[in-house]
C-alpha cells in the first residue's frame, strides 16, 4: 500500500537527518553561538531575545549546511542569517512601537561617562543607537561594537560595501545631531 | 576616527552583556534542535493526520452511506477540506525556514499564462487528479511548497490565488504548481507576483510598494 510506504521511508530517514542535524547543531553552536550572542544582545538589548534569536539562526542555518558551497563559511553564513533574524525582529518592534525590557542589564550602562564625548554618558549614547532605524543601528553595532570589516558587515547584511559606508554615515550624522555634536 | 566613533567603541566595550555561563553552546544546540524537530517529524505525522481526519470525515459527515467504491476517487468537498486542514496544520507546526537573498527581485510575468490541461506545472484542485485504482493517492497529497512572503513600505494583506492569505510578513504553503499573489497595502497600492513552485520548494519572495 502506498500510504504504508510513504510513512517507514519518512521514518528511516528523519532518523538520519536527526542524528546528523545534531551534530552539525553542536558543531555550529561551540563556533559560533558565544560571538552570535553578544551581536545579537547588542542589536536587540535583550538577553531572552537574543538568546532566541541564536537558537533560530543555528536551526536555520543548519537547515541550509547541505547547500554551503564552502563548509569553512559557516561563520560568514550564521551572522547573515543572525543579523536577518535580529532586523525582523528590529523591524517588528518599530511597527508594533514596543519596547520591552527584561533583564536588568538590558538597560543602557549607568555611571559610566564618556571622555570622548565631555563626559557623556554611555548609557545615553547606547540609547541613542538603540533608537536608529534597523539597518543603520545594525551596522554601527557590526563596525564599532563587534569590530568587522566593512566587507564583512556587507556579507552578513546582504549588501553591497558602499551600502555599509552610506548607512554608517547617515547612523552617524544621525547620532551627531541627537547628542548635538559637530565630530 | 572622529570622537564620536572613539566614544562608541568606548560605550559598546562598557555596555557588553555578562559573558554566557559553561555549557550556554550546549543549551543553545539543543535548543535550536527542538526547534527544528517539528518540522521533521511532520511527513509520518502528516501521513496519520491527513488519513485519520479523512476517514473521520468519511464516517461522521458527508460521507456515511456514500462511500465511493474504491476505484473512484472520495466526495470533492471532503478531500479538499483534509488537504486545507493539512495546510493550516502544517502553517501552525512548521518553523521558519532559512530564506535565500531577502533583497531578491522578483520579476512577474505581465500575463498570466493559460492553464495547460496535461502540463504537471499547472495547479489543479485535488479533488480533479486523476487517482486511477490507487484509493489513497488524493489523500497522500504531493509534498507543499512554501513561500516565505515580506513586503517593503508596512504590512501589507496578501491573497493566494484570489483567497486571503494573511498579513505580510508571512509563510505560507501551497501545493506545487503556478499561483497568483496579490500584495495590497493600506493605501491601497497593490503588486501582482506570479510563481510557479514545484514540491518542495522553498521561495523567498519580497516585493517592493509600486510608486
Amino acid at each position: 500500500m502506498g500510504g504504508v510506504r510513504f510513512a517507514a521511508d519518512t521514518a528511516a530517514m528523519a532518523g538520519d537527518l536527526a542524528e546528523d542535524r545534531e551534530q552539525a547543531l553542536e558543531a555550529a553552536a561551540r563556533r559560533c553561538a558565544r560571538r552570535g550572542f553578544s551581536i545579537a544582545y547588542r542589536l536587540l538589548r535583550d538577553r531572552a531575545e537574543a538568546e532566541d534569536a541564536v537558537q533560530e539562526a543555528l536551526a536555520r542555518a543548519c537547515e541550509s549546511w547541505s547547500r554551503l558551497r564552502d563548509p569553512a563559511a559557516l561563520d560568514a553564513w550564521f551572522h547573515r542569517v543572525l543579523t536577518n533574524v535580529c532586523l525582523r525582529a528590529l523591524r517588528r518592534r518599530r511597527i508594533v512601537g514596543w519596547w520591552r525590557r527584561r533583564d536588568d542589564d538590558a538597560v543602557a550602562v549607568p555611571g559610566v561617562s564618556l571622555p570622548e564625548l565631555g563626559g557623556l554618558d554611555a548609557g545615553r549614547l547606547l540609547a541613542a543607537v538603540d533608537r536608529l532605524p534597523p539597518m543603520q543601528k545594525s551596522v554601527v553595532v557590526l563596525r564599532y561594537g563587534e569590530d568587522m570589516a566593512v566587507g564583512d558587515i556587507a556579507a552578513a547584511l546582504g549588501i553591497g560595501a558602499e551600502s555599509v559606508k552610506t548607512h554608517l554615515a547617515r547612523a552617524l550624522d544621525r547620532l551627531r545631531g541627537q547628542l548635538g555634536r559637530t565630530r | 576616527m572622529s570622537d564620536l566613533e572613539r566614544a562608541l567603541r568606548a560605550a559598546f566595550v562598557h555596555g557588553a552583556p555578562a559573558e554566557p555561563p559553561v555549557g550556554f553552546e550546549a543549551r543553545m544546540a539543543r535548543a535550536a534542535l527542538a526547534r527544528g524537530r517539528p518540522a521533521r517529524m511532520l511527513p509520518g505525522l502528516l501521513a496519520a493526520v491527513v488519513a485519520a481526519a479523512a476517514i473521520a470525515t468519511l464516517l461522521t459527515g458527508r460521507g456515511r452511506g456514500a462511500v465511493p467504491a474504491p476505484s473512484q476517487p472520495p466526495a470533492a468537498g471532503s478531500v479538499t477540506e483534509v488537504w486545507q486542514l493539512v495546510i493550516e496544520l502544517r502553517r501552525r507546526l512548521s518553523w521558519s525556514v532559512p530564506d535565500e537573498r531577502d533583497d531578491q527581485p522578483v520579476v512577474a510575468p505581465p500575463v498570466p499564462p493559460a492553464p495547460r490541461e496535461h502540463a504537471p506545472s499547472v495547479r489543479r484542485p485535488i479533488d480533479q487528479v486523476d487517482c486511477g485504482d490507487d484509493p489513497l493517492c488524493p489523500l497522500v497529497a504531493p509534498s507543499a511548497a512554501r513561500v516565505s512572503l515580506a513586503a517593503a513600505g508596512g504590512p501589507a494583506r496578501v491573497t493566494l490565488d484570489g483567497q486571503d492569505a494573511g498579513t505580510t510578513p508571512l509563510d505560507i504553503d501551497v501545493i506545487p504548481g503556478e499561483h497568483m499573489f496579490v500584495v495590497r497595502w493600506d493605501d491601497g497600492r497593490e503588486k501582482k507576483v506570479f510563481a510557479t513552485l514545484r514540491s518542495g520548494d522553498h521561495r523567498s519572495i519580497r516585493v517592493s510598494r509600486p510608486r
